[in-house]
């Protein structure tokens, strides 16, 4: 067993060129792979953290039922117990209460429905860039009266900064609500349909306009980048009672980027997928080629006595050791390249990142550094590599000697 | 000169496993690299397709005010000189015109908010393909008094059969509210619920009657072109004549369509990128153990005197017979493939349930723009010819007398 | 021979004369709250599971088209108006000193957090004018005899309503007891009259419940404290200007 091992660590090293081509083609195979699949899933997991942050949160609590009656009246008490619990649990950064409700905003003869969310802002720049959306005017801070619109609205209305608007609704419990504010500051949501939607409003504000002191509809849990959204789920559920709230991950309240990213990583897969078809082929061609080359070394090998079975050993051990040296140079190639993308993420340029701005979104790809895919596609491609192994093995069981050494 | 390439046309058969190996990665390449952009493209057009045949159309006109808040008195400023201009338009196809109305539609079940809008159905069935995706009913052909064409998902949300009955409450010209009641006269399902979800469609003479706007004014005007590369011709050569109302293409209507184009190709190029890294890489590969393996013959050749060149040019031939005999039939192998996806259709119903909300359907047919097969084709052989040109350095460096002593 | 005749007709003759169309009867149960002029203090309460809320609005109404309502309590929705002048509803806040006239969109939201809409209170009269009447038969309710009539949407008739059903009593003509049905059959709203007082010479019932029945423990009390039909009232209570001068 040792002498095999040992012949074949020493036909390693005798042939370098033709083992240093062969652990290339398992370098290239393995480098392109992890080099796509980071770049790949960097990209989602932008796009997610994006889509999410500016839309929904990671995950947000209501009380039962509001989702699919999003009524005022399923608003429930903002509780700091609960809500210092909730920060406890690991990865999460911060939790952020919100109360939304529709309203009448008019001004004039004008008049419109719209959506306004009653937040706590400081906490709100935690999820997304508010100095990035100012276009004019100021932030209010928490204990302001003035409130912040959308531009579209705020052309529609044709006010600017300053100018009082009116509102108009229906509060908690059937009171009225009623107010009347002036505009803090005006904003782009990069977004045409939020543009003309909505306008946010200090949480005190809201409370007080909605008759719903102390009242939330929203609590939405601000989590590490890193951290796992699933697990930060679970113990939230832990943690509240069932029967009064809902908690539900940004999966369930946009489906439609969850859709999205499936589709686009079905591609994504079918597009490795031909990478490794290709690459498959090229281990195969090389490993193909050495064996042919090797025909009159292996006859003698037999002709001398050496037994089949050593000898398919020993074909196995430099095919073991080829592929895990061509591995293990591929990732330590490739791991400082997506690393430094990871922190410098990719730009795209030129119009097509400017159409990704134009939506409110950076044009960025940064790539993944979760380990499961440079282990993937790893153990992947040295599996393909250990199976092109077969084809020497298969020649050698029926190799005849005598024919072999005279192909010399 | 001619001799070498014989020679090396002989060469290649000289050796079949390895040449096979060679072609065979070039045929993959080619094939899966062409097949995926037809894929990418067929999801990209039908995605496009379904939002023009339904909504968009290639080019719409209103009233600038309206594009705002769809007042109901802003319309289409000087109608008749509109319309007349878009007959004597050169590339117009079909075209069509709407009232809109945004409003509450109520049973006793409940009230939401949609879009009302009034067609002329002959026209209408010219322009949107709307007519075809009934699942239910008839459009506008059977019932007399105010029918409405509504979408499956409001029908589901209201629990609206065919005959039933719905009240919806308008503002007319003079801002007073209104209502009218209409039945169902069909239900249609395209591939964006929420389209199916807000808009009712009746008929212009009806709606007219009950806003108030009587004298033939108009909302909105949909025109298609002969093809979709057309629009901006189109556009182009109205803005020229009616400078009052906003005329638009679908891409400024819906940027995202046009944006997911973009992403698409960026994405397209990256991958090629990395199927002919990949592919170079084989080549290489291949034919530098050619070059090795035939180091006593290379030698030999070289000791009785062939040019270095000639060597070199040898095994550039070698590649580039190949490359020639792989490429065809890896673009057969592509047209073949494509062609039947084209009409067949790939059913990914199993994979993407997705894909219907995003207005696809599952169902991908393929396409490919005759000018990608020639740009991937040449692509691939350019690659090819620069791969060969590594192991075919690597043979100038080899030593006559090495080469001779390992026979 | 003729004189049989003669006694047949002059016997259906009294009988049509005496007998009433449904038409009649609705018509006459519907005017007895909106001929001419009208004053009522009236306690809205809303009750939901997990809250109720009680209101007190004067109201004054002109004929079926024309009626505005002025909130008393609770204090912190005082002073608020409601103007309805045939289709459209305007609405005052004092709060923030504005008057805005209701789109669409609000008209079928329900009225200050009851089950009653600004829609249903526009669309009251319709119930002579779009539905055909027929009296179904007679019936005991509340101890008192009623006829049950049938109301059916005619046919362009911008109504929800599939189907309505009125017990009207033979004496004084009040609505005891109304079901709606939505065009499938199934009920979706009653309203129950009771607690007949005389207002001002007339017998009215003063306490109504309407009662959503796809919404359980959802219900509107509408309770009359004060009604008056000899009132005068000036024209400008039904004029937008003086929405804010209502007292």
């Amino acid at each position: 067993m040792n002498l095999t091992f040992k012949l074949a660590w020493r036909n390693i090293w005798r042939n370098k060129k033709r083992s240093l081509i062969t652990i290339a083609s398992v370098f290239i195979a393995v480098f392109l792979a992890i080099f796509m699949r980071s770049m790949q899933l960097g990209m989602y997991g932008n796009m997610i953290n994006n889509v999410v942050k500016t839309y929904s949160g990671f995950i947000q609590i209501h009380k039962k039922g509001y989702w699919d009656e999003q009524t005022l009246n399923n608003a429930f008490k903002y509780r700091k117990g609960l809500v210092d619990s909730l920060k406890q649990i690991e990865g999460v950064v911060d939790v952020i209460p919100r109360l939304q409700t529709f309203s009448l905003m008019s001004s004039g003869h004008l008049t419109k429905g719209v959506m306004i969310q009653g937040i706590d802002i400081d906490k709100e720049k935690g999820l997304v860039s508010w100095e990035d959306r100012l276009i004019s005017g100021n932030l209010f801070s928490n204990n302001d009266n003035s409130i912040i619109v959308t531009k579209d609205l705020a052309q529609y209305f044709n006010k600017k900064v300053g100018d009082t608007l009116v509102f108009i609704g229906q509060g908690y419990h059937g009171m009225s609500a009623s107010g009347k504010f002036s505009i803090g500051g005006i904003i782009d949501m990069k977004n045409p349909k939020l543009n003309k939607l909505l306008v946010f409003v200090p949480l005190k504000l809201a409370q007080d306009y909605n008759s719903a002191e102390n009242m939330v509809t929203h609590l939405i849990i601000n989590k590490d980048d890193n951290a796992e959204n699933d697990l930060i789920f679970d113990q939230i559920n832990d943690k509240l009672d069932q029967d009064h709230y809902e908690v539900m991950t940004w999966e369930k309240m946009i489906p439609e980027l969850k859709e999205t990213i499936q589709v686009d990583n079905l591609g994504g897969i079918l597009m490795i997928g031909i990478l490794y078809m290709i690459i498959s082929f090229g281990i195969l061609g090389t490993v193909l080629m050495m064996t042919e080359e090797r025909i009159y070394e292996l006859g003698v090998m037999l002709a001398v006595g050496t037994k089949k079975i050593k000898l398919n050993l020993m074909l196995v051990f430099e095919s073991i050791v080829l592929s895990l040296l061509g591995v293990l140079l591929g990732i330590l190639l490739v791991s400082p390249i997506i690393y430094y993308y990871h922190i410098n993420p990719l730009v795209i340029p030129g119009p097509k990142g400017q159409a990704l701005k134009d939506f409110g979104f950076e044009p960025l790809i940064p790539f993944s550094t979760d380990w499961k895919i440079i282990f993937t596609h790893a153990m992947i491609i040295f599996t393909i590599a250990i199976i092109a192994s077969i084809y020497p093995i298969l020649k050698v069981s029926f190799l005849k000697p005598v024919e072999a050494m005279r192909a010399k | 000169m001619f001799k070498i390439i014989k020679i090396a046309w002989r060469n290649i058969w000289r050796n079949k496993l390895r040449s096979s190996v060679v072609m065979i990665s070039i045929i993959l390449g080619l094939w899966s690299g062409l097949f995926i952009l037809a894929m990418t493209y067929g999801l990209n057009e039908q995605r496009i397709d379904g939002a023009i045949n339904t909504v968009l159309s290639h080019i719409q006109i209103h009233n600038p005010d309206f594009l705002n808040d769809q007042k109901i008195n802003d319309t289409i400023i000087n109608k008749e000189f509109v319309l007349n201009s878009i007959k004597n338009t050169d590339k117009v196809y079909k075209f069509t015109e709407r009232l809109i109305s945004t409003g509450m539609v109520s049973n006793a079940k409940g009230s939401y908010g949609i879009q009302l809008t009034g067609i002329n159905p002959d026209t209408e069935k010219q322009v949107t393909e709307i007519y075809s995706k009934l699942i239910d009913g008839e459009y506008f052909t059977k019932l007399k008094r105010n029918p409405a064409v509504i979408g499956e998902k409001l029908a589901k949300k209201m629990k609206l059969k065919l005959n039933s009955k719905i009240i919806v409450t308008l503002q007319n010209t003079k801002g007073d509210l209104t209502n009218a009641a209409f039945r169902i006269e069909g239900i249609f399902k395209t591939q964006n619920t929420i389209f199916d979800e807000t808009t009712i469609f009746v008929r212009k003479t009806d709606l007219s009657k009950i806003i108030g706007l009587t004298n033939g004014q108009i909302h909105e005007i949909a025109i298609v072109g002969k093809s979709l590369e057309d629009s901006k011709l189109i556009a182009n050569n109205l803005k020229n004549i009616d400078k009052l109302n906003k005329i638009q293409t679908w891409s400024e209507i819906s940027p995202e369509l046009g944006y997911a184009q973009e992403m698409m190709s960026t994405f397209l190029i990256i991958f090629m990128g990395i199927v002919l890294m990949a592919l170079s890489f084989g080549i290489i590969n291949s034919m530098l153990m050619a070059v090795l393996e035939r180091k006593k013959e290379l030698g030999m050749l070289m000791a009785i005197g062939m040019k270095k060149r000639s060597i070199f040019i040898m095994i550039t031939f070698e590649t580039i017979f190949l490359t020639l005999i792989a490429a065809p039939i890896g673009l057969l192998f592509s047209y073949i493939s494509i062609e039947y996806f084209a009409k067949h259709g790939i059913d990914l119903s199993n994979f993407a349930s997705g894909l219907e909300s995003l207005g696809i359907g599952a169902i991908i047919h393929t396409y490919l723009p005759v000018k990608m097969y020639f740009e991937v084709s040449l692509l691939t052989v350019l690659v090819a010819f620069i791969s060969s040109l590594f192991p075919a350095r690597r043979a100038l460096k080899l030593n006559p007398a090495e080469a001779i002593k390992s026979l | 021979m003729k004189i049989i005749k003669v006694i047949i007709a002059i016997i259906f003759f009294s009988i049509s004369l005496s007998a009433q169309s449904a038409y009649d009867i609705v018509k006459k149960s519907d005017s007895k709250l909106r001929s001419a002029n009208s004053y009522a203090k009236i306690k809205i309460t809303a009750i939901r599971p997990s809250w109720s809320k009680e209101m007190v609005i004067k109201s004054w109404t002109k004929n079926s088209n024309y009626s505005v309502a002025l909130v008393i309590s609770p204090a912190k929705e005082r002073g608020i108006v409601f103007l309805r002048r045939d289709k459209e509803v305007w609405n005052y806040v004092p709060a923030i000193s504005r008057t805005i006239k209701l789109p669409p969109s609000m008209m079928t939201q329900g009225w200050m957090g009851t089950d009653l809409t600004n829609d249903d209170m526009i669309k009251q009269s319709s119930i002579l004018v779009d539905y055909n009447h027929k009296i179904e038969g007679e019936e005991i309710i509340q101890g008192k005899n009623t006829w049950r009539i049938a109301l059916t949407p005619k046919e362009n008739a911008a109504v929800v309503w599939g189907k309505i059903i009125l017990w009207i009593d033979k004496e004084d003509y009040n609505q005891l007891r109304g079901e709606y049905y939505d065009e499938d059959n199934f009920l979706i709203n009653k309203l129950i009259s009771s607690n007949i007082k005389k207002f001002d010479g007339r017998s009215i019932p003063s306490h109504i419940e309407f009662i959503p029945e796809d919404n359980p423990g959802n219900k509107t009390i509408i309770d009359y404290l004060e009604l008056n039909f000899k009132i005068k009232i000036p024209e400008e209570y039904f004029k937008t200007r003086y929405m804010k001068r209502l007292r």
